[in-house]
C-alpha cells in the first residue's frame, strides 16, 4: 500500500541543516495496522508529512521515493497530491481542537471534504431520492458575515432615511428583504445529500445525537467527541489509508482506550490500512499487527509487533522497553545511545 | 448571556464614559477662558455683560455649572460658535455631512483595498512581494497626512492642474450657474438626486484627493493588522487539516485563513474609525475641507470654547458608538466569544447612578446638583472603605499603594521637570549597582549574548529591519552631530531657535544642494532652501531631530512607566480597581488624540514645547495601559503564573518575576514603534500651529510655513522637513516591526 524508502527530510535553521529524516524506509500492507513509534522528535511525524507534502517551508524533501500503491507520488504535482490528501490518505491530527477550525461548524467541515472527494456520490444520493445536493454551501454565508451585511445594509438604511432621501436607502431594504424571503423559503427544507452523508460520517464513528453535533462548533464539544469527528473526516472521504498522528496524546485513558478500540473497529470492517505513529508502547502493543522503532531520523528495527515486543535486536529497542514502567518498579531513563542526527 | 442583555449592558456601560467625557470637557472649558466671551462684542456694555453673565448661569458655583451643562448638552443647547457665527448645533449637523461623506468613501476604499493586500501580503510570507506591501503599509503609517496631502495637493491639484485645489465644491457651478437643491449635504447623493452629471463629477472630482490621502492611513493599518492575524492564522494546526483534506491552497488561505483572520481585523476596524477622525483634522485643513476637523482648528486658533467642547464631545460620542457596534459584530464573528463579563454590583451601582443623575438633572438642575454630590460622596466613600479594609486584611500588600503613590510622584516630577534628574539618578545607581556585581552579571549575560547573536542572525536575513536600523542610526547622528552639521551663528543664544531674517532678500530661497556660494543660513546659501522669514530649512531639519529626540524619549519613557506600572497591576488584580481604571482610559480614549492635545494646549495658552510633552504624555498612556492590561490579563491565566503561585510565590514576586517580564515583548516594541508615533503627532500639533515657541526649530511648523507658500510653487518648504518626518516615523515602525519578530519566541524556527 505505502511504501517509503530511503527518505531523508531535511530542516534549514539558525544552528545550520537539521536532518530530520535521515534514510526512513517502511512499507505498509494493504489491510494492517502499521505502528510506528519512537520517541519525541525521532521524526515520526516528519515521516507523514513528507508523504502528504505537508511540511513547512524550511524543510525540504532531499531524497528517497514514496510510492502508493505502487504509484510514485514522490514529485507528484500539487494536483495530484490534493487527490491524495483526503481521498487515499486520510490523517487525524494529535490535538483535536487546534485541528478544527474554530469557526466553522462540524457540518460544514466534514461536508467539505465530502464536496471535494465524494462528490459522484453526493450527486447520485440526491438524484436517487429527489433532495438538494448541498444547500446549505450554497445560500448560506457564515453567520458572522451575514450579520455584518445586515448590519451594514441596516446603517445604511437608517441614514438614508435620516437623511431624507429613502431612495438611496431603497436597495438596502431590498437586499434586508432577500434574506428574511430566503430564511422564509428555506424554514424547512428537506436535508440535502450533503447533511445525510455527514449524518451518516458521523453516526459511523459512533458519535452519539450525530444531528446536534453536525451543528456545532468544535469547541462545544468534548475532547473524545472532537477527536471522533476528526477520524469521521479523515473517513469521509472513504480513503484506503489512514495516518493517526498520536490520535490519543491529548485525551485522557479511559477516551484514549474507547478511540483505539474506534480505529480498531473500523479497520475491520473497512480494511483498509492504518499507520498508527506514537511514543506510546501500550498503544502499539495493543492495536498493532506490524511495528517499526524509529530513533534519530532512522528505522532502527521492523517486524511483527510480537517478535519486537519478545525478542528485541536493536540496542534502542531493547532500552525503549526497558524503560516501560512495571509495577512497582521506578522508571528509567531512555538511555542515549549516540548516534543522534548530525548537526 | 444572551445577545440583547450584552448589548444593553454594553449600551449602559457608555453612560459613565459619556459623563466623564463631560467632566474633561467641562473642566477644559473652564481652564480655558471666560465662557461668556463669544457673547460680548466691544460694544456691550457691563450692565449687559453682567446680566448675560447671570442668563448664561456663570455667576452659580462650579456645581451647579456643571449640571447646567449636563442638562444643556441633553436639551442641544451646545452654545455659539463665534468663528463661524452659527449655533453650535447647527454648525454640527450641517458640517458633520461633509465629514462623514468624505470618511466613509475613504473607509470603504481603503477596507476594500486593504483586506485583499493583507492576504495576498502574508501567502507571499518573506518574498519581495510580502516586503514591497509591507514597506508601502509602514510608509503609509509613517508618512505625515498633512504632508502626503501638501505633497499631492502640488503635485497633482498645482502643477498637473488636474483637480482642484481644495473645498467641496465649485462655487460658480453650485451657487451661481446651476444651483441644485441640497437636501442631504452630501453632495454626491444630492447631486445624483438632481440627476446632474456635471454636479456629481465636480463634487467627486473635489473629494478624490482627500479621500486617498485620508484613506491611505486607514488602508496602511489594516494592512498591517491583516498581515499580521494571517501570518497567525496560517501557521495553526487547522489550516494543516484544511491541506490534509485536499483543499486547493487558494481554498485553504480564502476558507479556512482570511475568515479566521477577519474576525479580529474586524474589530480593530473602530480604532481605524478613530484614526479616520484624527486624520480628517489635518487633511481638511489642508484640503480647506468645510468639515468638522476644519471648523474644529479654526475654533481652536480662535478659542472658541463653545465649538471646541461640541466638537470634542461629538467625536468623543461617535468614537465610542463606532466602537460599541465593533463590539457587538466580534460577538457575532466569533463563536467562540462568551458574552458573558461578570456584572458586577460596582458596575450596576455606577451604571444606575450615573442614569439617574441624567434624568435627575434633565428634570430639575438644582435636584442634579444635590444627587451628583450625594452620589459621588457615596462613591468615594465606598472606595476609600474598600480600599481600607482590604489593606487591613492584607497588610503584605502595601507596596501596592506605596507603587502607586510612587507613580503619581513620578508624575508630578514629570510635571515639574524633575523628572530627568530622577532618570540621571537611577542610571547612575545602576551603573554603580554594576560595577560593584560585574563578576555575576558576567555569567548572568553570557546566555542573553548567544540570544543577542540569534537576534542580530535574523536582523540580518531582514532587509527591511536592516533599513529600519540604519535610518534610526542616521537620525541619531544627526542629532548628536547637529553642532557640527549645521553651526549656530555666533550671536545665537539658544541654538535650537532658528535664526529669523527681516531682510526679504532671505526669505523662500530655493534650495541650492552643494552648489551654494554662501555660508549656511546666509543669502545664497540655503542648502535645502528657505521659508519666508528667512528661517534656514537645513538648520530646522537638523535641529528639529534634536527636538523630535527630546520630546519622543521624554513622552516615551514617562508615558512606557506609567503605563506598565498602571496596566500590569490593573490587569494582574482585576476586579474592582481593574473596573475604576479601564473606565478612566476608556473615557481618555474616546476622545480622538489630536483633538484632546490640542484642546489641552489650546486651554493651557501656553505654547511651549513642554506643555506640548504633557499633553502627548496624557494622550499617550491610556492606550498603552490598556494594551499591557490586556497583556498581563492573558499571563496571569497562565500555567506558569498559577504554579508559582501554587509554589507560595508572593503576589509582588510574580508580578516582577513573571508577569513584567513576559509583558516586555509587547512593551518594547510599542515603544519602539511610538518612538516614531510621537514624533508624528508632534509634527501634526506643529503643523497646526501649536508646536511650541514661533522661532523653534521644529518639523511640523516648517511644514506649515511650506503651506502658506505652496500656491507660489516653493514647494522646498514643506516637502524637506516632511521627509524627515515621514523617515523618522518609517525608521521607528520598521525597527519595532523587526523587533516583534524577534522577540516573539513562537517566530523562531
Amino acid at each position: 500500500m505505502l511504501e517509503i524508502k530511503g527518505l531523508k527530510t531535511h530542516f534549514e535553521t539558525y544552528d545550520g541543516v537539521v536532518k530530520a529524516l535521515d534514510g526512513v524506509d517502511l512499507t505498509v500492507e494493504d489491510g494492517e495496522i502499521f505502528g510506528l513509534v519512537g520517541e519525541t522528535g525521532c521524526g515520526k511525524s516528519v515521516t507523514c508529512y513528507s508523504v502528504l507534502k505537508l511540511l513547512p517551508g524550511t524543510a525540504e524533501v532531499v531524497k528517497g521515493s514514496i510510492r502508493l500503491n505502487g504509484e510514485d507520488i514522490t514529485d507528484a504535482s500539487e494536483e495530484r497530491m490534493r487527490k491524495i490528501r483526503g481521498g487515499e490518505i486520510g490523517i487525524i491530527f494529535q490535538d483535536p481542537l487546534s485541528a478544527l477550525n474554530p469557526v466553522m461548524t462540524v457540518n460544514e467541515q466534514i461536508g467539505e471534504i465530502l464536496t471535494l472527494h465524494q462528490d459522484d456520490e453526493l450527486q447520485e444520493l440526491a438524484a436517487s431520492r429527489n433532495i438538494p445536493t448541498y444547500r446549505s454551501e450554497k445560500w448560506n454565508l457564515s453567520p458572522g458575515f451575514e450579520f455584518t451585511i445586515m448590519a451594514v445594509c441596516f446603517a445604511f438604511l437608517a441614514l438614508f432615511t435620516m437623511l431624507g432621501q429613502f431612495a438611496f436607502g431603497l436597495p438596502f431594504l431590498i437586499m434586508i428583504g432577500f434574506f428574511f424571503l430566503r430564511d422564509y423559503l428555506q424554514r424547512d427544507l428537506p436535508d440535502s445529500a450533503l447533511d445525510l452523508m455527514v449524518l451518516d460520517a458521523l453516526s459511523k464513528v459512533k458519535l452519539p445525537n450525530p444531528r446536534q453535533v453536525a451543528s456545532s462548533y468544535p469547541h462545544e464539544l468534548s475532547g473524545g467527541m472532537q477527536q471522533r469527528v476528526m477520524i469521521a473526516m479523515a473517513l469521509a472521504g472513504r480513503a484506503r489509508m489512514l495516518i493517526a498522528d498520536e490520535p490519543t496524546t491529548a485525551l485522557d485513558v479511559t477516551i484514549q482506550a474507547q478511540i483505539l478500540q474506534l480505529i480498531k473497529d473500523i479497520q475491520k470492517e473497512t480494511g483498509m490500512s492504518i499507520l498508527l505513529i506514537t511514543h506510546d508502547l501500550g498503544v502499539v502493543a495493543e492495536t498493532c499487527e506490524k511495528v517499526a522503532v524509529m530513533y534519530a531520523g532512522r528505522i532502527v528495527e521492523q517486524g511483527p509487533a510480537d517478535e519486537i515486543f519478545t525478542n528485541p535486536r536493536h540496542e534502542y529497542t531493547k532500552a525503549l522497553l526497558a524503560s516501560i514502567p512495571k509495577g512497582g518498579e521506578e522508571r528509567l531513563e531512555v538511555p542515549d545511545i549516540g548516534e543522534r542526527s548530525a548537526i | 448571556m444572551r445577545l440583547w442583555i450584552y448589548v444593553v449592558r454594553r449600551l449602559a456601560l457608555t453612560i459613565p464614559v459619556l459623563l466623564g467625557v463631560t467632566l474633561i470637557t467641562f473642566s477644559l472649558s473652564h481652564m480655558m477662558g471666560d465662557p461668556l466671551a463669544p457673547y460680548i462684542t466691544e460694544k456691550t456694555t457691563e450692565e449687559q455683560a453682567a446680566a448675560l453673565r447671570i442668563k448664561h448661569n456663570l455667576d452659580e458655583p462650579l456645581r451647579v455649572q456643571y449640571v447646567t451643562y449636563l442638562r444643556n448638552i441633553m436639551t442641544f443647547e451646545w452654545g455659539f460658535s463665534k468663528t463661524i457665527n452659527q449655533p453650535v448645533s447647527d454648525a454640527v449637523r450641517e458640517k458633520f455631512a461633509a465629514t462623514l461623506e468624505l470618511s466613509i468613501l475613504a473607509f470603504v476604499v481603503a477596507v476594500g483595498t486593504a483586506i485583499p493586500l493583507g492576504i495576498f501580503s502574508s501567502v507571499r510570507h518573506n518574498r519581495w512581494e510580502d516586503h514591497g506591501i509591507r514597506l508601502f503599509a509602514l510608509f503609509g503609517s509613517a508618512v505625515p497626512i498633512f504632508w502626503l496631502a501638501l505633497v499631492l495637493k502640488y503635485v497633482v491639484s498645482f502643477q498637473w492642474d488636474l483637480l482642484p485645489l481644495g473645498d467641496r465644491y465649485d462655487p460658480i457651478l453650485w451657487d451661481v450657474r446651476d444651483p441644485i437643491e441640497i437636501k442631504t449635504n452630501f453632495l454626491l447623493i444630492d447631486s445624483l438626486a438632481a440627476g446632474s452629471l456635471p454636479h456629481f463629477m465636480d463634487a467627486l472630482k473635489h473629494m478624490i484627493l482627500p479621500a486617498t490621502v485620508l484613506a491611505y492611513g486607514s488602508m496602511a493599518t489594516t494592512i498591517r493588522l491583516m498581515r499580521g492575524n494571517m501570518l497567525d492564522v496560517l501557521g495553526q494546526d487547522y489550516i494543516r487539516t484544511a491541506k490534509s483534506k485536499g483543499l486547493s491552497g487558494t481554498k485553504v488561505t480564502m476558507k479556512h485563513g482570511a475568515s479566521n483572520a477577519m474576525i479580529p481585523t474586524v474589530t480593530l476596524l473602530g480604532m481605524g474609525f478613530a484614526g479616520l477622525i484624527n486624520g480628517s483634522v489635518l487633511t481638511e485643513t489642508v484640503f480647506t475641507w468645510p468639515g468638522l476637523g476644519y471648523w474644529a482648528i479654526l475654533a481652536m486658533r480662535n478659542l472658541d470654547v463653545s465649538a471646541i467642547l461640541a466638537y470634542t464631545l461629538f467625536s468623543a460620542v461617535l468614537y465610542i458608538f463606532a466602537n460599541l457596534i465593533v463590539d457587538i459584530l466580534y460577538a457575532f464573528l466569533d463563536p467562540r466569544v462568551e458574552l458573558g463579563g461578570h456584572l458586577s454590583v460596582g458596575e450596576i451601582a455606577v451604571v444606575s447612578l450615573s442614569i439617574l443623575m441624567l434624568l435627575v438633572s434633565y428634570f430639575d438642575v438644582e435636584a442634579g446638583v444635590w444627587f451628583g454630590t450625594g452620589a459621588l460622596l457615596f462613591c468615594t466613600g465606598f472606595a476609600v472603605y474598600f480600599t481600607f479594609t482590604w489593606l487591613w486584611k492584607n497588610p503584605g500588600d502595601m507596596w501596592l499603594p506605596a507603587l502607586f503613590i510612587g507613580t503619581i510622584f513620578l508624575v508630578w516630577s514629570i510635571l515639574s521637570a524633575f523628572f530627568m534628574n530622577i532618570v540621571y539618578f537611577s542610571l547612575l545607581l545602576y551603573s554603580i549597582y554594576v560595577i560593584r556585581n560585574w563578576d555575576d552579571i558576567k555569567l548572568e549575560i553570557t546566555p542573553k549574548l548567544d540570544e543577542f547573536r540569534r537576534a542580530a542572525y535574523q536582523v540580518r536575513r531582514n532587509p527591511l529591519t536592516i533599513l529600519g536600523l540604519w535610518i534610526v542610526i542616521f537620525f541619531l547622528a544627526v542629532a548628536a552631530l547637529a553642532p557640527i552639521l549645521a553651526p549656530p551663528a555666533e550671536d545665537q543664544r539658544d541654538p535650537k531657535r532658528m535664526e529669523e531674517h527681516f531682510d526679504y532678500n532671505f526669505d523662500l530661497q530655493p534650495p541650492c544642494y552643494f552648489s551654494c556660494t554662501g555660508n549656511s543660513g546666509e543669502e545664497d546659501g540655503y542648502v535645502l532652501g528657505s521659508t519666508n522669514r528667512g528661517y534656514d530649512i537645513y538648520y530646522g531639519i537638523v535641529w528639529g531631530s534634536r527636538t523630535s529626540l527630546d520630546v519622543a524619549v521624554k513622552v516615551v519613557v514617562t508615558g512606557t512607566f506609567i503605563a506598565a506600572v498602571i496596566g500590569v497591576i490593573s490587569g494582574y488584580y482585576g476586579g474592582r480597581a481593574d473596573d475604576v481604571i479601564m473606565r478612566i482610559t476608556d473615557v481618555f480614549i474616546a476622545i480622538p488624540g489630536l483633538v484632546l492635545a490640542l484642546a489641552i494646549i489650546a486651554v493651557t495658552g501656553e505654547r511651549s514645547i513642554e506643555y506640548l510633552m504633557y499633553a502627548l504624555i496624557i494622550v499617550w498612556w491610556p492606550g498603552f495601559t490598556r494594551i499591557i492590561r490586556a497583556e498581563a490579563l492573558r499571563i496571569r491565566k497562565l500555567p506558569y503564573v498559577e504554579a508559582a503561585k501554587a509554589a507560595g510565590a508572593s503576589d509582588f514576586r510574580i508580578i516582577f518575576k513573571h508577569v513584567l517580564p513576559n509583558c516586555m515583548t509587547s512593551i518594547i516594541v510599542i515603544a519602539t514603534m511610538d518612538m516614531g508615533g510621537i514624533v508624528l503627532s508632534l509634527a501634526g500639533l506643529g503643523f497646526l500651529g501649536f508646536g511650541g515657541a514661533a522661532d523653534l526649530a521644529e518639523w511640523g511648523k516648517l511644514v506649515a510655513f511650506g503651506q502658506e507658500h505652496l500656491l507660489a510653487g516653493e514647494w522646498w518648504a514643506f516637502f524637506f522637513p516632511g521627509l524627515a518626518i515621514a523617515l523618522w516615523a518609517l525608521g521607528f515602525y520598521l525597527l519595532g516591526d523587526g523587533v516583534r519578530d524577534i522577540l516573539d519566541p513562537r517566530q523562531r524556527s
